[in-house]
């Protein structure tokens, strides 16, 4: 049952270097590394729920990275080299050279393996249409309108379908990208309705690293298709502790949920991924706090992970999840 | 009218280079002289040589760390792409030490060439745009500074080959208040004061003939027009003596062609009275792989041949 600060996750965790090794290492099966992935699905599984969220999946255990692992089984997509992301940072991203074909919903056995085992409720995270033709080339489609179309109807939407028939209850869709252009934030709103349309379950969208603080994303925010709206903050913030306006800097964009009418529920990013500081119980709760006195509504607000843990190793990761169990917790008996 | 055909910006690294900056830093230095040597070979046929940058990781960070009065700070999404630049921050006055470009760029292997060469830099207003202000408090007075420095450190560079300045100016293309317009100004005359290379100002990432029109003449010899930013056009009252324009687009794989760029450098040259017309990237090629951007130079040699051809 709901209670006020209902926690999550918001998608990858580090993979361990066993993990990595098994995986190029010629000498294994297919099978081997097969029970490979299962060993670290279930791994991250219980560690998420071990900390107490109440929402988990498996960290992503399967897929190489966000981008890449979907357009992987995309067809119309070939790869073709890395281009930097930052310093020295880079992402391998794909051309579009072709219609973009459904040849198979690529996260159905990680989401049935996941369903099988999983002692809490399960989020899905994928990635969404918009941010796949924003981090591709495209070489095919005479407009972008025409690529993010095909990519909702013809990818997404079915792949969301698929899922809910198969028992899906909650699925992220993530869009990064969703802020990047804009004089775009029309056509994403389109995509993202398209790709949402008649799935029938509860629908959060991920956003982050807007770069304006949302504001160009509050004023549509409301016109999403989607229940839940998960945001970063956590990294513009302060690390002191209070609910005043100025320690609390990172979050004061949230006025604009009431100014816009914005009705869904805020996913709340309460940890920084970019920093190994673990951000203790009462920090999390402060920033809690402070942000439902801006929503007004204890019900409209979930708690997160600014983005994906992958970021950080694992031991940190599990000591930030702990931190922010732990803080919602104090959350809700200060409102008590 | 003349063609002549430059790349400009950070050039992407190759596989290995970026596996070895990872894994082998003692043997960067190395890798990146071999080659910046072999991308300086690769632009033979072009007009001018310039540095691949492939030390820089962004467009501003080797200039920040140079000056003083200056650190950096987190990432920050640059302009419209999924590529981050860490922040800089004025935290002093900002002084440079002269012969900055010494150390900042591949001079030693530019001169070497013995070819005509370019040295590029962000403009004023796109510099202090993408600048976190700790000191200033006005970004007048951080435009001229970092242009008074930037104009010393240019005049320092005694060599005949510098022929071309590059200013790349995308701030440029999203300023629209009154008072940016004259910073722009302001911050292009201070820079440009008593140079003798004329000095071409990229605009990129968005149209700009709107732009361009409220701006009025500038202190350059001429505008970089990025023709791959949707709806962009170059404008019919353009007045400079020379254009750049962008041939090849660093923003997708999809390879132009040389009938494309012939068709495009006729529209402009029926239309406008040009004394140089550049054949140019519109941004830097770094937002491709490297495979690709190696094919764009060298389509962009072929186009210059064939615009020499047909002129």
């Amino acid at each position: 049952m709901d209670h006020p600060f209902m926690t999550q996750e918001i998608g990858s965790l580090r993979k361990p270097e066993w993990y990595v090794r098994a995986l190029r290492d010629h000498s294994l099966s297919k099978e081997a590394k097969e029970r490979a992935k299962d060993d670290l699905s279930l791994l991250n599984l219980r560690m998420l729920e071990d900390v107490g969220l109440d929402f988990v999946y498996d960290g992503e255990a399967r897929r190489v990275e966000m981008y890449e692992y979907p357009v992987r089984h995309i067809g119309g997509f070939v790869f073709t080299g890395r281009v930097r992301s930052f310093d020295n940072k880079y992402y391998r991203k794909a051309r579009c050279v072709g219609p973009v074909e459904y040849m198979g919903n690529f996260h159905l056995d990680e989401f049935r393996f996941v369903k099988q085992h999983a002692k809490k409720a399960v989020k899905v995270p994928v990635t969404g249409p918009y941010t796949i033709v924003d981090w591709s080339f495209n070489e095919h489609y005479d407009t972008r309108k025409d690529f993010l179309n095909d990519m909702s109807r013809k990818i997404l939407n079915p792949l969301l379908k698929d899922l809910s028939k198969e028992g899906a209850t909650v699925i992220q869709v993530d869009e990064p990208a969703a802020t990047t252009h804009p004089n775009e934030m029309d056509d994403f709103k389109d995509a993202f309705n398209e790709t949402v349309i008649d799935v029938g379950t509860r629908i959060s969208v991920h956003i982050c690293y807007s770069g304006d603080n949302y504001r160009t994303l509050f004023p549509i925010l409301d016109e999403l298709k989607a229940d839940q709206y998960a945001l970063e903050f956590a990294n513009r913030d302060s690390w002191n502790l209070g609910t005043d306006e100025e320690t609390r800097r990172g979050y004061v964009s949230l006025r604009l949920y009431r100014e816009h009418g914005v009705s869904g529920i805020v996913g709340l990013g309460v940890l920084d991924v970019h920093t190994d500081r673990v951000e203790t119980p009462e920090l999390v709760r402060d920033r809690i706090l402070f942000a439902t006195k801006l929503i007004g509504d204890p019900s409209k607000v979930y708690v997160n992970p600014d983005c994906g843990l992958r970021t950080r190793d694992r031991r940190t990761a599990f000591l930030k999840l702990k931190a922010m169990v732990e803080g919602a917790e104090l959350a809700r008996k200060a409102l008590a | 009218m003349k063609a002549e055909a430059y790349i400009f910006g950070i050039f992407p690294r190759d596989e290995r280079l970026i596996e070895a900056t990872r894994r082998y830093p003692q043997r960067i230095k190395e890798m990146v002289t071999e080659r910046t040597k072999k991308l300086l070979r690769l632009q033979e046929g072009l007009s001018y040589v310039s540095d691949p940058l492939l030390g820089w990781d962004d467009m501003l960070r080797p200039i920040v760390q140079n000056f003083e009065g200056m650190e950096v700070d987190g990432l920050n999404r640059f302009f419209e792409t999924n590529t981050f630049y860490r922040i800089p921050v004025t935290v002093g006055k900002i002084r440079s030490n002269g012969r900055m470009f010494s150390r900042i760029m591949a001079m030693d292997l530019l001169k070497e060439t013995g070819r005509p060469f370019l040295l590029e830099l962000p403009d004023p207003f796109t510099f202090a745009s993408l600048c976190l202000d700790k000191y200033y408090g006005d970004k007048g007075g951080l435009i001229e500074d970092y242009a008074k420095a930037m104009n010393g450190e240019l005049k320092d560079v005694k060599d005949d080959n510098f022929r071309l300045l590059v200013l790349k100016a995308p701030s440029i293309a999203f300023a629209s208040r009154e008072e940016d317009l004259e910073l722009i100004k302001k911050g292009l005359r201070v820079l440009t004061d008593g140079l003798n290379v004329p000095a071409i100002l990229h605009i990129y990432f968005r149209k700009v003939d709107t732009a361009l029109s409220h701006l009025g003449q500038l202190p350059v010899s001429g505008i970089g027009i990025d023709l791959f930013a949707s709806g962009s056009k170059v404008p019919d009252d353009y007045r400079y003596e020379c254009l750049a324009l962008s041939a090849i687009d660093a923003r997708n794989t999809r390879m132009e062609t040389v009938s494309g760029s012939l068709r495009k450098v006729k529209e402009i040259v029926t239309r406008l009275n040009l004394k140089k017309l550049y054949l140019t990237n519109n941004s830097d090629l770094e937002l491709l792989p490297y495979v690709f951007a190696i094919r764009k130079v060298r389509a962009l040699r072929t186009m210059l041949k064939a615009t020499e051809e047909a002129m």
